[in-house]
């Protein structure tokens, strides 16, 4: 075992075996491809590590609806940029000659037998929403 | 009636043998695990809803059942209590993963297991505590409560299933039901000196398992013993047309499997050392307690070799992109529109569905649930899926390899379930790579498929249990049955008794 030291100052302990998953700040190469608009996705995953900008964390709150506090962005910018490196080893392991798999246990698809069956009522389904009225969900307008 | 701190200690098989005796009944056995939650839970805090009521109702069917003798056909385990973790549904009781974006949520309809533990005259005892959305290692991401370990309350009980686990531990139910998506059911486990079952991925139906990583969850048994984990698995297991990935097959003989081993003869079994689960990295208490229990495999006449599983410690990496990435996708259900919180947006942000749900989202998700979510976001978004997931999928094939090839070769691989005892609470909570490292013995079952079961081993340097760790070949579930209830007899023979005798347990006495 072995200490290393996060961007974040904090210590972290970390196993020989997997430290060429583990490429912390300390050993990240020097000619770190920073994040930049001229600089193509696939020349950033190329050249070095995808780095979070804070105007990357903005743009991915926004793409997953979490209207993330300026603290929350600061506090995921660090983070993520740690675990993208340590994550990072995996396109060396993964050639091109490698299949990926999606399902461990390949099953083929097959179709049920088209029976009826007794879905939730109306009143059970409505039950867990936030605000219904007339039999219906009803959400917040859809405009601005 | 037996005493009831006696019968809390009861395996669920003896508890099943007395209640087909009709020695106890139903109602006994739930009320003595109620009155042990009652006492346990201040120091224990593993429930986040106790279902008294409805156990007892359900304790009383069966127990009118049993006396005009209708128990014909039913499980093994029919009329004993059990706790269910609380990623799985339950039409009536509310279910919330432990998150605030699902509290006071009532489920309108059962997981498939549910319906078959209540089929089974099963009384379910209440819902247990887990990291939010079962995304953790230590039940410290829990919106709502931090579970203790029975063993040391200054201790993680494990996670994403240390509720679970830890109220079996504690008995406060004798058997209890987790999910493992990177080894939530096993390295709890481990932790707390309790069995736990990752079966084959599709051997159970997920249908009402909330999801989190869909290619990896599985649900699973945890339990005091290899057989009653048998006899659980049993009852859950087996094809469900309502899950696709559900294997169309009989469950594998795994109580069969499990009595054979209790013969505590292992003439002809090859087993397989993982290479790379051992060495640097691991505690030298936990790899003691290891080396001791393959000695003992040994001596019941397995044969034991090395194997090499050389994409193994990949599997860590291309885990913490496939995880998050389907955790990303799974939970964009929570929108605020048709079930769980909706917070409107302040009044000078405009009041659109978009805004409410961004600001559900943000106030419903903890930190530790965000950051997978946009991490995943990131993994599947234009210009980095293929180099992310893709090749994280790859990866996937290779460790399938891996285990194909080492299959060849052994019947069983094993491992230390965890490559240390039990952490205290906050830890490795400032890190969380730290975190994720913990899991690197347990996430090659999800990413392979394959079932692996973690049993207790002994107490380290710390008085902490150290778990040892089962894999078997896909749908062979019970292959690694056998071995474990022989390991189960041989260490015991050695304690003089179960594990748990060397356990202190204030809130049992009287």
């Amino acid at each position: 075992m072995a200490w290393v030291f996060s961007p974040r100052g904090e210590h972290a302990l970390v196993f020989p075996a997997l430290r060429p998953l583990l490429r912390l700040a300390d050993d990240r190469p020097n000619d770190r491809v920073e994040h930049d608009q001229s600089v193509s996705h696939t020349a950033l995953i190329v050249k070095g590590m995808p780095t979070f900008s804070r105007e990357e964390i903005v743009h991915l709150g926004d793409l997953a609806r979490i209207a993330l506090t300026d603290e929350e962005i600061t506090r995921l910018q660090g983070e993520l940029n740690v675990i993208a490196d340590s994550i990072n080893e995996v396109q060396k392991v993964a050639g091109p000659d490698v299949q990926p798999t999606a399902n461990p246990v390949p099953l083929e698809a097959y179709l049920r037998p088209d029976v009826a069956e007794t879905p939730l009522t109306q009143a059970e389904a409505l039950a867990g929403g936030p605000k219904t009225e007339a039999g219906m969900f009803v959400a917040p307008r859809i405009q601005e | 009636m037996t005493n009831a701190t006696e019968l809390v200690k009861l395996s669920a098989a003896e508890m099943a043998a007395k209640l087909k005796a009709k020695e106890v009944s139903s109602r006994e056995l739930t009320e003595a695990h109620l009155a042990v939650i009652d006492k346990a839970e201040p120091t224990v805090d593993a429930f986040l809803k106790v279902a008294a009521e409805s156990a007892l109702a359900e304790a009383d069917a069966f127990d009118a059942k049993n006396a005009k003798g209708e128990t014909e056909g039913l499980p093994e385990l029919a009329g004993v209590p059990i706790a269910i973790k609380d990623m799985i549904v339950t039409k009536g009781i509310e279910t919330t993963a432990a998150s605030k974006i699902l509290e006071g949520w009532v489920p309108p309809y059962d997981a498939t297991v549910i319906s078959k533990i209540k089929a089974a005259g099963m009384p379910i005892l209440g819902k247990t505590n887990l990291d939010e959305f079962a995304q953790g290692s230590s039940t410290e991401h829990s919106a709502y409560k931090t579970t203790k370990n029975p063993w040391d309350a200054e201790r993680v009980p494990g996670g994403s299933g240390g509720g679970s686990a830890s109220a079996v531990g504690a008995f406060e139910a004798p058997i209890a039901l987790g999910t493992d998506t990177g080894g939530s059911i096993r390295q709890p486990g481990a932790f707390t000196g309790t069995v736990g079952v990752k079966p084959t991925y599709g051997g159970v139906s997920r249908f009402g398992a909330i999801a989190m990583a869909s290619s990896l969850d599985q649900i699973g048994p945890v339990s005091r013993t290899v057989l009653d984990s048998a006899l659980l698995h049993e009852v859950i297991g087996g094809h469900d047309k309502r899950d696709s990935t559900s294997i169309p097959r009989e469950v594998p003989p795994v109580v069969a499997a499990a009595r054979e081993g209790l013969k505590m003869d292992l003439t002809g079994l090859k087993v397989g050392l993982v290479k790379e689960l051992s060495g640097d990295g691991f505690q030298a208490d936990v790899e003691a307690r290891f080396n001791e229990s393959v000695k003992l495999l040994e001596g019941m006449g397995a044969e034991v070799v090395e194997v090499s599983c050389p994409h193994f410690p990949a599997a860590l990496g291309a885990y913490y992109i496939i995880m998050p990435s389907e955790v990303s996708s799974n939970l964009a259900r929570y929108d605020g529109m048709r079930y769980g919180l909706r917070v409107m947006p302040p009044a000078d942000v405009p009041q659109t569905a978009a805004n409410m749900m961004a600001y559900t989202r943000e106030a419903g998700f903890g930190d530790e649930v965000k950051r997978r979510i946009i991490l995943g976001t990131y993994a599947l978004s234009a210009g980095y899926y293929d180099a992310w997931y893709g090749s994280a999928q790859k990866v996937r094939t290779l460790v399938i390899e891996d285990f194909k090839n080492a299959f060849e070769k052994v019947d069983v691989l094993v491992s230390p379930t965890a490559p240390t005892t039990a952490f205290k609470f906050g830890e490795k909570t400032a890190d969380p790579i730290t975190m994720y490292l913990g899991d690197v013995t347990t996430i090659p079952a999800n990413m392979g498929g394959v079932p692996a079961m973690s049993i207790p081993a002994g107490l380290g340097d710390d008085g902490m249990p150290v778990g040892f760790q089962f894999f078997a070949p896909q749908m062979q579930d019970e292959k690694m049955y056998k071995p474990a209830a022989a390991l189960e007899a041989a260490l015991e023979n050695q304690w003089g008794g179960p594990i748990w005798n060397k356990l202190n347990t204030p809130w049992l006495a009287d």
